[in-house]
């Protein structure tokens, strides 16, 4: 079938350095793609080139047949949309409001709103979606806020639908949503482009698969003969060892003991569970089951009505975060743009952020500070330009890797970790599940994990809680720790069909 | 080579700038040039440019502060009034300096605690303190001014010190001392921290609260700073008109010296040149007799182009 | 008016006796409680802090008459003002004294207070119409130009002037041109400087300290007000040129005219613009009210526009210029 869309020996450069190097690719009507590569292997620039966001320094685009020059209006009136990882919406305005934000229907100078709410309604049942279109796009759930998006593009006759990283905050009961969707739209014949660092999800649902390398295009094919491995060896380009590291063997020592905690504003209730020395504690869930919240009450930044919290066997009080960081205890955020890095500040900085005390006397002694920083950068494979880029403008996994480090500088013993893989590639995970391993055996750390990824916690953890409704209702260990069993603590629901005692 | 060029060009542009305009105006007015201009700029600037200096702490940790103009007022006024109280001498005049200090943290302590324990946004708290603060001076003298009788204390506002006016040397030490203190201290890089992300600063174990109230005391010394020096100087204080529009003036030395309105970006040595570059204009409409009715304009011309200018660079 | 049936038989004497003490009564009615409105700009400069001292001590000599009371509301900015007299017309007042912001915006309000019956009294800066019952103000006018005349005799026709002048507007350019006018027919009498001090102390001084470094001869500062000339002496003694200048200042502020009663040599004169019209406008208010005439006019009623004189004070006047209880 004649390609709709393509790229033909693409190259742009960024500061002087080439990003992009003779990139061919195709992509024809009714597939569906997925597109995968480490980060900063040129993916979500592809894309923004495809999309008329960026333009290559050499190279032409094609579109059905025509070469053409693209701008994000021109590539949008042709039909190709791109929805970025971060989406395009306005929190404050309504959810019929952003799908026709700029193309608003109108009669005479007024706003049809009416017009509007109707055919945002049409466009929902055409994919099987029941949003109300008159609620704030605040109110509704990443998920939610995805299909949105999605049903943005539709209304815009799209063509060529491209999709940066999708499903990052959805739940697997979502993600399953979504594919559906993808299908739907791929037998109106439309091309659906798939960015995802979840190689598990990529082979769901996409047929054919694209790796991106350091700039260049390894490998387009069909996706069905290729294992996992296969792939994750193509993005990095070499064989890879075991994605996750031999399990420590816990302590018996209880580092951290927690007995019916509930916080004041009642999402968090009763919530009790001991965590022993060198372990990894899992903590499993649906979007909203209270375990971040659990985590925010650990430390200090959420209110807690009632229960008792010991830490190496004495009984302690933690009502902000600067107690819990002199006692060694230290989160690790979720929302790592916004609570775990200050964007603007420089890498090293951030590093020593939490341990300024160390670094001065009466003045600041940036020596130290950089050479701490710098043996971070070797211990952690760190890539940074130097210890003075602003940390915004770094990778995903290496911006994890400096968060890590500034827990790790304040010598705390017991880390709470909350996603800490979300938004990372392959590589960058694998070295962050060794540094984990490291600080077990080097420091005699002790870690809790609240994870919405079933490989990463069945392959990371020792044990594994799962929190529903603000509550731990099941505790996961050995053999019982599978796919199915976690989802069906999570949901509280059992697969349709199994009936089995 | 090139990029190291372009970011040397974006850090001291800003005196590429200010250096522009006085060669500018010297060709214009040859008079600008004599070393006693010079000195007069530095000399009116300090005034603003202390309050500024105390400002941009409050602007870099992610607030504002619109009262300083009033306090201006109210702390020259309780200078001069206490002094008058305590008697001619250097014992009481050091008394009355001390007191108007302990007064301008006190304010500052208030402002600082209504808008971070009482969650209130700065711009009101520090509105309601320009209001406030304002009526009280008037009140106290009915609408007046406040007329300095200790010889003491009206003699060092003019003082000259090796040959520079006081209030100049108090502005460039104040500056070195604040530089060093937002630059290379502890605090200074808490103050940078919470304004450029709240919440990573809360979840970094960071006292948010209480570094964010510090930087309202420190406002507040600017301000007492400057009020000393200004009531010395001309022996008064108008309840109505002193220390009107100031907090404009500081603010717009900041924003030219690259403070970012939203915190988290600017540093000392930039709002000591947006001082200067804003005393400078001052001086220019003067010196070249602008027409009264066009000073605003060619005001703001000149400050926006200033910072256009420094913008080049991103 | 019913009458109650037992007093229907007392007669014609009684019901006389009855409608005369209701007229009285009525009348004494009528002549209690005036209530008078003023309302001004807040303080924003000393001779405004002026007004408002004045107003209020002009009030307070009424304190002891039961016959008038006054509501004093005083504004930040045009809209403010048309507030409070909005306010102040709901309230019911039988006059109003203002002076207002600015003309234009309150023009409108102030015909309507007119229209509907309320003694307006509008002072100083006036309104774009001429439906009110009196306006006062100083004389801008001569203001200005007795100042440049002076200052044209003192330099015998000949010198370098600088004109430092107040907030940009009406009155301020009204003042100036006069002033210009004055000195016109001198050719050798050079204005060298007009720069706006804003009626603040530190702003004229900081003017005065630039124009001194630019000009090595200056032979007379004109300032149009008294705050501003303290600021030009401050700024002439730091740079140790307080000699051989003639200053010329204006609204007497307290402390210049003392100046002049204790014969500084650089300060001889001055002119009156007196916040204290406000006094006489409130006083003209109340006879307004109550149908009094001024003395020595042949004419009922109170002149509609009155523009006070400006004053020349010198030495041998100025003790009968000095308040030094009001707060200008």
């Amino acid at each position: 079938m004649r390609a709709i869309l393509s790229a033909r020996n693409v190259c742009i450069d960024f500061s002087n350095v080439r990003v992009l190097h003779n990139v061919d690719v195709d992509f024809e009507p009714a597939k569906v793609y997925g597109v995968v590569g480490e980060n900063g292997a040129g993916k979500s620039t592809l894309m923004r080139i495809l999309s008329g966001f960026l333009q290559p320094v050499e190279g032409e685009i094609y579109f059905e047949g025509n070469k053409v020059v693209l701008n994000p209006l021109r590539a949008k009136a042709l039909g190709i949309i791109l929805i970025p990882q971060e989406l395009n919406l306005v929190e404050s305005l309504r959810v019929y409001e952003n799908i026709f934000l700029g193309d608003e229907m109108t009669r005479g100078f007024f706003l049809s709103k009416r017009q509007m709410i109707e055919e945002t309604k049409h466009l929902m049942a055409q994919l099987d979606l029941s949003i109300d279109p008159t609620v704030y796009v605040s109110q509704l759930s990443p998920a939610q806020k995805q299909m949105v998006e999605i049903i943005k593009a539709i209304s815009k006759r799209v063509k060529v639908l491209i999709m940066d990283e999708p499903t990052s905050s959805l739940t697997d009961e979502e993600v399953l949503k979504l594919f559906q969707i993808v299908r739907n739209m791929k037998q109106k014949g439309i091309t659906v482009i798939f960015i995802s660092h979840r190689l598990k999800e990529v082979r769901q649902i996409a047929e054919e698969l694209i790796v991106l390398r350091d700039g260049r295009k390894v490998y387009q094919g069909e996706i069905r003969g290729l294992s996992e491995k296969q792939i994750a060896e193509l993005m990095v380009g070499r064989k890879l060892d075991e994605m996750f590291p031999e399990k420590p063997v816990p302590g018996t020592e209880i580092v951290l003991q927690v007995r019916d905690l509930s916080t004041a504003d009642g999402i968090v209730k009763e919530a009790s569970f001991e965590l022993h020395r060198g372990e990894i504690l899992g903590f499993y869930g649906l979007v909203g089951s209270g375990r971040t919240e659990l985590m925010e009450a650990l430390v200090g930044i959420r209110k807690v009505k009632a229960g008792e919290v010991y830490l190496f066997g004495k009984k302690v009080q933690i009502e902000n975060p600067q107690d819990a960081k002199k006692l060694g205890l230290v989160y690790l955020p979720e929302d790592r743009k916004n609570a775990g890095i200050i964007q603007i500040l420089e890498t090293f900085k951030n590093t020593t952020m939490m341990s300024l005390e160390k670094f001065s006397k009466l003045l600041m002694r940036v020596r130290k500070e950089v050479d701490t920083f710098k043996s971070y950068e070797k211990k952690f494979d760190i890539k940074v330009r130097s210890p003075w880029q602003t940390v915004g403008t770094l990778s995903g996994g290496n911006q994890q890797k400096v968060v890590i480090s500034k827990l790790v500088e304040t010598g705390a013993k017991i880390f709470l970790f909350d996603e800490p893989t979300r938004g990372v590639d392959v590589n960058a995970r694998h070295q962050i599940y060794q540094i984990m391993h490291q600080m077990i055996n080097e420091l005699g750390c002790s870690f809790v994990v609240v994870s919405s990824d079933l490989p990463e916690v069945i392959g990371l953890c020792n044990r594994v809680l799962i929190m529903r409704n603000g509550r731990i209702v099941a505790e996961v260990k050995g053999e019982d720790l599978n796919e199915k069993e976690l989802i069906y603590h999570a949901t509280g629901v059992k697969e349709v069909g199994a009936y089995q005692v | 080579m090139r990029i190291k060029f372009r970011n040397f060009l974006g850090k001291y542009m800003i005196v590429l700038v200010l250096i522009g305009l006085m060669i500018f105006s010297g060709i214009v007015t040859p008079a600008f040039l004599k070393p006693r201009n010079i000195l007069n700029i530095f000399w009116q600037t300090s005034y603003v440019g202390i309050i500024a200096i105390g400002i941009t702490f409050v602007m870099i940790a992610g607030g504002i502060d619109l009262s300083v103009g009033s306090m201006l007022a109210l702390l020259g006024a309780f200078a001069i009034t206490t002094s008058n109280k305590l008697g001619n001498g250097v014992g009481p005049t050091l008394v009355s300096i001390l007191l108007t200090y302990a007064l301008a943290s006190l304010l500052g302590l208030g402002m600082g605690i209504l808008t971070t324990k009482g969650k209130i946004p700065a711009f009101i708290t520090t509105l309601g303190g320009m209001a406030i603060y304002r009526s009280l001076v008037l009140n106290f003298a009915n609408g007046g001014v406040y007329m300095s009788f200790s010889r003491t204390f009206s003699s060092f506002g003019m003082k000259f010190v090796a040959g520079l006016p006081l209030p100049m040397i108090v502005f460039i030490a104040y500056a070195v001392l604040a530089y060093i203190v937002l630059d290379k201290t502890r605090f200074g890089r808490y103050v940078y921290a919470v304004g450029a992300n709240e919440t990573a600063a809360v979840y970094s174990a960071i006292k948010v609260d209480t570094i964010r109230t510090i930087t309202y005391i420190i406002s507040g010394v600017s301000v007492a700073t400057s009020a000393i020096l200004l009531s010395s100087m001309m022996a008064s204080v108008s309840s109505s008109s002193t220390g009107s529009g100031f907090e404009l003036d500081a603010i717009a030395a900041a924003v030219i010296g690259g403070t970012s309105l939203s915190g988290g970006k600017g540093t000392i040595f930039g709002t000591f040149f947006g001082a200067l570059i804003l005393g400078v204009v001052n001086n220019m409409l003067v010196m070249l007799n602008v027409a009264v009715y066009l000073q605003g304009m060619v005001k703001g011309l000149i400050i926006i182009a200033a910072v256009l200018l420094q913008n080049l660079r991103k | 008016m019913i009458v109650p049936l037992g007093q229907r038989e007392a007669g014609f004497g009684m019901k006389k006796l009855f409608v005369a003490l209701v007229l009285v009564l009525t009348l004494v009615g009528f002549a209690a409680k005036c209530k008078i409105g003023v309302a001004i700009p807040a303080a924003d400069h000393g001779w405004t802090g002026g007004m408002v001292w004045w107003a209020q001590y002009a009030i307070k000599q009424y304190q002891n008459d039961p016959d008038v009371e006054f509501y004093l509301v005083t504004a930040r900015e045009p809209s403010e003002q048309i507030a409070q007299v909005q306010a102040l017309l709901a309230r019911g007042i039988n006059a109003l004294v203002i002076n207002p912001y600015e003309s234009a915006p309150l023009t409108p309000i102030c015909v309507q207070a007119f229209r509907q019956g309320v003694y307006t009294v509008i002072v100083d800066r006036g309104i774009n119409s001429e439906e009110y019952n009196v306006y006062i103000a100083g004389d801008n006018y001569m203001y200005g130009y007795l100042a440049g005349k002076y200052i044209a005799e003192k330099l015998k026709g000949k010198g370098n002037v600088v004109v430092i002048r107040g907030i940009p507007s009406t009155i301020d350019d009204e003042r100036v041109k006069a002033f210009k006018d004055a000195i016109a027919p001198y050719p050798d009498l050079k204005i060298i400087a007009e720069q706006p001090g804003y009626w603040s102390r530190e702003k004229a001084f900081e003017v005065m300290q630039t124009l001194l470094t630019k000009f090595p001869q200056i032979d007379a500062v004109w300032t149009g007000d008294d705050d501003m000339l303290h600021g030009v002496l401050i700024a002439l003694r730091q740079a140790g040129r307080d000699k051989n200048i003639v200053l010329v200042g204006g609204a007497c502020e307290k402390n210049i005219v003392k100046m002049i009663m204790d014969g500084h040599p650089l300060i001889e004169v001055n002119f009156t613009y007196p916040p204290n019209m406000i006094a006489t406008a409130i006083n003209l208010a109340v006879m307004g009210l109550k149908g009094q005439s001024l003395n020595g006019f042949y004419q009922k009623g109170i002149p509609r526009k009155i523009i006070l004189s400006t004053e020349t004070v010198t030495r041998q006047n100025a003790k009968d210029y000095y308040f030094p209880d009001s707060v200008f």
